[in-house]
Parts: C-alpha cells; structure tokens; sequence
C-alpha cells in the first residue's frame, strides 16, 4: 500500500503546479490566466479520471456524460449539522456548513481534483512580485449576488476579516502567522497587495482553502448572506435544512444549473441512506461502510469514492502523563495493526499511513520506513519507562465515520502489549466542548491540507486545534522550522525542511496516523457530473458549487 | 403485552384476603397455567445461554475472525459484526451482562420499594405522605431520562447501572406495595402485635410482607422485564460499561446500520432480548391470574 501511495505523490508532484511555480522570485507572475487553461474544467476531468489517479472508484468517474440537463431541484443529504449550523462565507462549524458555503461563496483560488492550486477563482492571477509581497488580480465584472461589482475593496475587507482573532474564523490561523490585516492594501480597483511580515509559501494554499471565501465590504454572518457563488440562499434552519436558488448574474462557466439546491442534515446514518433509496434525495455524504453493498447492489445509485488525504489520528498530549515520555509514545504507535485496523474499523475503504499527514504535499516525506506493528518492542519500551501493563483512557466520539470503530479495535489490539485501553465514547457535543484539545488521549479526524497550513493549524502552540500540545520542550526546534520553511522561496530546500520536520513528527510526535481514509458518498443515477477526486472535502467537493453536475 | 393487566391486579388492594392464595399455592397454581410454562422455558433457556453461552463460543468475542458485516461462513455462523467480530460467539457472550444487571436492579428496587412502601402503608401519619410524595416525584420522570442522568453524570460502570435502574423501579414497587399493604394493616393480628409489645420491625416485614407476597411476586417478575428493556435501551444507547462488550443491546446498535446486509448482527440479540422480555412478563402474567384466581385451566373449576 505505502508504494502505491507513494507513487501517487510522486505523480502529483510531477504533473501539478509545484510550489516553484508560486514562489520564482520577484516579479516573477504566477497562475496567470494563460495557465489556468492547463486546469480547465475539461482537461481537468480528463486527467482525473483516465488516470485513476484521484480515486478508486474510476467507472464512477468515467460514465460517458451526457448534455447537461438545465433545472430541477438538487436533494442533498449531509451527515451530521445541528442547532450550530451556519452559513459564512469565511467559517464553518459543521459539515453541512460546508455544503451551504460552497453554494453561495468563492475563493481566489481553487484546488482542483488532483489537489493541485489553479486560478479558476475570481483571482485573474496571484503574484509573488518579492518573497513578502504578494499581488493579487481579481477577473473583471463579477457580480455578488445583490448585483454589486465586486471590487479589490471586496477581497481587502475578506482579507482583514480572517485576519481578525476576534472573528475565530477557519483561515486565521494560516494567514495571522505571516499576515496582518495592515498588510492588507488595495492597490487599484482589480488589484490587491498582501504586504507580508515574513516571506510565506502558503500564502496560494490559504487563498484556496473553501473556507477563505470572498465576501462583499461590511458582509457579517448575521447580515444577508451575499457571495459570489452561483446559488443564493432562499431559506436556511438551523439544524434543518437549506434551499439554495439558481444565481442569474453567475460569471463561471459552467453555470449553474439547478433551479434549486436543497441541503438537509441528517444526523442519523440510516436515515440519510434510506432517504438516498427511498427517492427522497438525489445524493448523500459518508456513506457508512455497512451500507455499501446495498447501494452498490442497486442500478438507480452510484458510490463516489475518492481517495482523500483525510487521517484519523489517535492524539496523545505529549505534555501530559504518560505521553511526556517519548518511550511511551513510540511504544502506542508500534502496538498498532495498521492493516488490521484499516480493514476492521474502515473496511478498507483507505491506505495505511505512517503517522505523518498531507499526503499530497510534493515535499511528503516518503522515504521514512514504514512503521509496523511490534509488540515486542512496544513492550521493551513500555518497560523502559517503567508503563509496563499501562491502563489509559481513549476519548473519542461519532465525529466522523470510523472514529469510534477504529478506537475499539486498537483497544483489542492493544491487549497484546499488556495495555488496558479503555474506550470512552462521548456525544459530538461534549468532545468537542469546553473539554476539546483537553483530552489526554483521543482520537479525532482532519482532513486535508499541504503540510504548511496543517501545522499552521494543528502542529504548533499558535494552532488553534493542536490537540497533542505538540512540539514538546525537546523539539521546540519544530516550530522555528515552521517558519524557515514558509519563508523558503527555494522548493527544493523548503521540501527538505520539511521532511525534517516530519521526520521529527515521525520520531517523536504526538499523532498516531494509521491510515488515510477515503471519502466515500453516494449519488442516484439520475445525476451526472461527479468524479473520484483528492479532496478534503465530500461529494467531489460538493461538485465545486453544484455547478459540475446536473441531471441526466 | 398483560403488562396493564398485571398492574390492575397488582394494585388491586379491594381483593378479598380470603381469595389470596399463600406462595406456595400461587407458584402451583401459576405453574398450571401454559403461559408460565412458557416464559418459564424461554428464561431458562436464555438463562441458560447466558451462563454457559462462552464455555461453548466459537471465538473470543473481541477477536477479528473476518471483514466488516460479512453473510454466515463456516468461519462464523451467524457472519461478523461491524468489526468483523463474531456474531455467535459475541450473541453468547453477551447475555450475562443484560441478566446479571437486570436481575440485581431489579433486586434493589424491589428492596427499597417493599421497604417504603410498607413503612408508608404501616406509619398511618405524616411519613406515609412525605414517602409517598417523594416517591411521586421520582415517578414522573421518565425512568430512562434518569437512568441517563447518572449515568452520564458518573459513567456507566455496573454499579451505576444498577442503582439507577434500582432507584427508579423503586418507587413503582413501594405503590404496589403501600396500597397492597394498607388493608392487611387494619387487620386484627397487626393489632394484637402492637398489643403484644413487637417491634415495628418484626410487625412490618415478619407480620405484613407474608400477607403481601402475591402482589409482590407479580410486580417482581414484572419489574424484571422493565428492567432488562431499560438495561438494553441504555446499552443501545451506548452506555456500556465496555465500548467493545458483548452486550445484546449494544449489538443492535453497532449492527443496525448493516441491517439489510448482514441481518443476523441485529436480529440475534434482538430476538433474545424479545424473547427474555416475553417470558418474564409471561411469568409475571401467570402468576397475576393464579393469584386473582382468574383465568384458571380448565376441570380447574
């Protein structure tokens, strides 16, 4: 599996826009609309399916298309959501969040279906004119949903506030580190500087990321919601439901084409798959596992299953007993049963992993050996720091699809090194309450980012979901090494740096990452348009606006 | 299903003494009838599974004997769960837990709610209503959100468990109990106790409880079936005293979304908890109409 793995990054790295591609010195012009063609919509799909390289699931992605059938009202089905729910442009709290963002707001840039940055955003182009300055050139004429132009005094005022701590909004934590909201100027009325601190590669990730979208100057989450994206909002309740109508004015292609979009939460798994069956949608996220061969046993339905960099980590505090003492730590990641527990907890809809993330990061670190299970040594070591017959508590709850299954079986597994593992599940509420990133042993779910802005959100003090209180006093060098490697404009080093910095999560860290899980959802026949996609987010991210798929 | 049934009878304190037959002639008179006879084998049977269901289990119940919901094999009969752990082996694990806390909750609350039910019915004053009033409070709350409540609030370890279901059965016994109570008390023989000099003990549970045994065995085996759907409902629900623990409810739960694929991961336990629910309310019900005197053979006259 780790080759296979390691052979798709390879891959990507060859065939995406590296990094270099970002950062070639001063001046130097990048995603410019002459290269946003080589990730056209078109070719884009091609690439994606007639590789295979996104996704496992290629004949779902290879259905010969046929023409787009304009309107109709698109059901969708999401799991999870609640009496949280929001719509914001900039932030997100629950799943269904996600869903409803992306049917009313853009971003800059995009991630496209092999999670390579291209510019079919409402930037025109995105350019490093110096290591710390950065330009930004938004298309002409874009309409946000109340009919006003959007303007570079638009993307300012989205820029600033993400970079406000007091908004807590999803993209801060990416941007503050190198960002201030002073930096932050408005050149002409198309064009916008990003006055850097300090020189930052990932600086294009952040403008891709779904939840930096663009809002108009003085947008609030409690105001009208008005994006640029190619649904309106009609209604929305919390914890309920959302109904998303056709935006005329739409300036992408191709343009919208449901009348109507309908996002319901569904907090319950069956119930969201009987309602897939029973007709009552036309697509569904995270479908469970059990589930599969029924849906798959049915002409009417299609699985879409992606491989996405998506992890589940087991998450030990390493500045708490008993994970301060890496012995401790390295003996739980050898108790692991990597194989066994992707094929028991996720019936092997994943790849195993090596306890380090971002799998599509050109600069992933794939020379570290695989780690294997050994209880042998495990135990040695447990010895060592004198833990032999260890009893620990796991916190985890139904935050994602094989959260708890994949505590359960490692608490077997565990038995065999002498450790009592006991397994505490919460409701979603409490675990990620006031107790959240409290825990002293849990396990959690993320999904995917290059390594940069993963750390920048969960690998350092400044993170705000570092769950392992991770870098310990011993490794405190990890975080300066963050910054040296933002700050490289040179790939090549920066790439070393960070496998350095993997390395030393891979020794030492706090994560214990067994597999990449993939995204599985499913969709009724009677729609066309999705496709197997590296994402972190479902339903080929929610079929980029609910503009890439329609009804056949 | 004679659930109503058994508490019109259980309750019914206008019932003449001299048509309340003693135990010994109630469990005859019960074991008559065909409805006890068979709850009495369906709790034997699962009593049996539940005792001896791991001496003859294939597999451990947490080993991974296979993939995720896969259909019977000769690897595993009834095919695997969730985790690709055997549902045979884990249906015959997992019925110890749902007895052993169904019967010792039970236990407690019919302890308690004999104890308040007949100091209330023998007080006659003031603590007769201050009992039965805090009694009231603890009946109108649902008997499962209270049971969640400690149970959330502590954690689901075994001891929780069965003070949170005891406590809250008791009051449902101490109302059986006070009205069932209330005319022995004014009989004669209480009287002469007192006059004798008899601690109120000795008149309480030597001289009143005798006189109250039909009334009590009914809502004892009734209060058992309560007990073991609670004890299941809460396992449903995920508070087990082990997230992996073969436990008949908590089966369902992990399975159920399998259902249509993999049926017997839910339908198993499912049927057993049924079955055990049944047959104590079964018993329950035979020995309601033996002690009514209702509904007897026939040539019983």
């Amino acid at each position: 599996m780790s080759d296979r793995f390691d052979g798709r990054s390879a891959s990507a790295h060859r065939r995406g826009l590296s990094r270099r591609d970002f950062l070639i010195g001063a001046g130097g012009v990048v995603l410019t609309g002459a290269l946003a063609g080589c990730g056209s919509e078109d070719e884009t799909a091609t690439t994606g399916a007639g590789t295979g390289a996104a996704g496992t699931s290629a004949a779902e992605g290879t259905t010969q298309a046929a023409a787009p059938k304009q309107g109709g009202n698109f059901r969708l089905g999401v799991t999870g959501g609640g009496a949280k729910d929001i719509i914001d442009g900039q932030h997100i709290t629950t799943k269904p969040d996600q869903a409803r963002l992306l049917a009313g707001f853009e971003t800059l840039l995009v991630y496209d279906r092999e999670y390579k940055i291209v510019n079919e955003g409402l930037a025109e182009e995105v350019t490093a004119e110096s290591p710390t300055k950065w330009i930004i050139r938004i298309r002409e004429g874009i309409e946000f949903h109340d009919g006003k132009t959007m303007t570079a005094d638009d993307v300012v005022y989205s820029m600033q506030r993400i970079l406000k701590p007091e908004e807590g909004l999803f993209g801060g934590a990416g941007l503050q580190a190198s960002l201030d909201a002073s930096g932050v100027k408005k050149r002409d009325a198309r064009t916008v500087e990003l006055n850097l601190k300090r020189a930052d590669s990932t600086v294009p990730d952040q403008l891709a990321s779904y939840y930096n979208g663009i809002v108009p100057a003085g947008y609030t989450r409690k105001g009208k919601q008005v994006g640029t994206g190619p649904y309106t909002v009609k209604s929305f309740t919390p914890g309920q439901q959302s109904v998303h109508e056709r935006f005329a004015n739409y300036w992408g292609d191709p343009k919208p084409p449901f009348d109507t979009v309908t996002i319901t939460n569904f907090g319950d798994d069956a119930a969201r798959v009987n309602a897939l069956l029973g007709g009552q949608l036309d697509a569904i996220t995270d479908v469970p596992f059990g589930q599969i061969p029924v849906i798959e046993g049915n002409d009417a339905f299609k699985i879409l299953e992606s491989e996405g960099g998506n992890w589940l980590p087991f998450c030990m505090r390493v500045d708490q007993e008993p994970w301060n003492d890496v012995r401790v730590r390295q003996a739980f990641r050898l108790i692991v049963n990597r194989e066994e527990l992707l094929q028991q907890a996720l019936a092997g809809h994943g790849r195993i992993a090596n306890d380090i993330y971002s799998p599509f990061d050109p600069c992933y670190n794939s020379d570290l050996p695989q780690r294997e299970q050994d209880i042998e040594q495990a135990k040695a070591l447990l010895e060592q720091a004198g833990k032999a017959g260890l009893t620990v508590e796991l916190t985890t709850t139904d935050g994602a699809v094989g959260m708890i299954e994949m505590s359960k079986v490692f608490a077997e597994q565990a038995k065999a090194a002498g450790v009592t593992v006991n397994v505490k599940v919460l409701d979603g509420s409490t675990f990620y309450g006031d107790q959240y990133l409290k825990w002293n042993f849990s396990s959690d779910f993320w999904g995917t980012r290059n390594f940069l802005p993963q750390v920048a959100n969960g690998s350092i003090p400044t993170a705000p979901y570092n769950e392992t209180h991770w870098p310990d006093e011993k490794n405190k060098r990890f975080i300066e090494m963050y910054g040296e490697a933002a700050a490289e404009v040179d790939e090549a080093k920066r790439c070393e740096i960070i496998q350095e910095m993997q390395r030393m999560e891979y020794e030492e860290g706090g994560y214990i990452i067994p597999f990449f899980n993939n995204l599985v959802d499913a969709y009724s026949a009677k729609v066309q348009g999705f496709q197997p996609a590296r994402a972190t987010v479902n339903l080929d991210t929610y079929a980029r606006g609910f503009r890439t798929i329609s009804f056949v | 299903m004679s659930a109503d049934v058994i508490d019109v009878v259980a309750v019914a304190p206008d019932t003449p003494l001299e048509a309340r037959r003693p135990l010994a002639g109630q469990v005859r008179g019960a074991l008559r009838l065909w409805r006890t006879r068979i709850g009495l084998a369906l709790v034997t049977m699962l009593v049996l599974v539940a005792l001896f269901g791991s001496v003859v289990a294939p597999h451990s119940p947490t080993a991974f004997v296979g993939a995720p919901n896969v259909a019977p094999s000769a690897t595993a009969r009834l095919g695997t769960d969730a985790l690709g752990q055997d549902v045979l082996s884990r249906f015959l694990h997992g019925g110890t837990r749902i007895l052993g806390l169904g019967v010792a909750s039970t236990a407690l609350g019919l302890v308690l709610g004999v104890a308040v039910g007949l100091i209330a019915a023998y007080s006659r004053n003031f603590l007769d209503d201050v009992l039965m009033r805090v009694m009231d409070v603890i009946l109108a709350f649902p008997q499962i959100m209270l049971a969640l409540v400690a149970i959330a609030t502590v954690g689901p370890t075994a001891w929780v468990v069965i003070l949170a279901v005891g406590l809250t059965t008791m009051p449902r016994v101490a109302r059986v109990m006070r009205g069932a109570a209330q005319p022995i008390v004014e009989r004669d023989f209480v009287a002469a106790s007192e006059a004798l000099g008899e601690s109120r003990f000795r008149i309480v549970f030597a001289e009143i409880l005798p006189n109250v045994t039909s009334p009590l065995t009914v809502e004892a085996s009734l209060r058992l079936t309560y007990s073991i759907a609670l004890i299941a409902s809460l396992a449903f629900l995920g508070f087990t005293t082990s997230a992996n623990a073969p436990d008949w409810g908590l089966m369902i739960q992990e399975n159920r979304i399998a259902l249509t694929v993999q049926p017997w991961g839910v339908v198993v336990p499912a049927a057993a908890i049924a079955l055990l629910t049944v047959g104590t309310g079964l018993i329950g019900d035979g020995f309601a109409r033996a002690a009514a005197g209702i509904d007897r053979p026939r040539g019983e006259g």
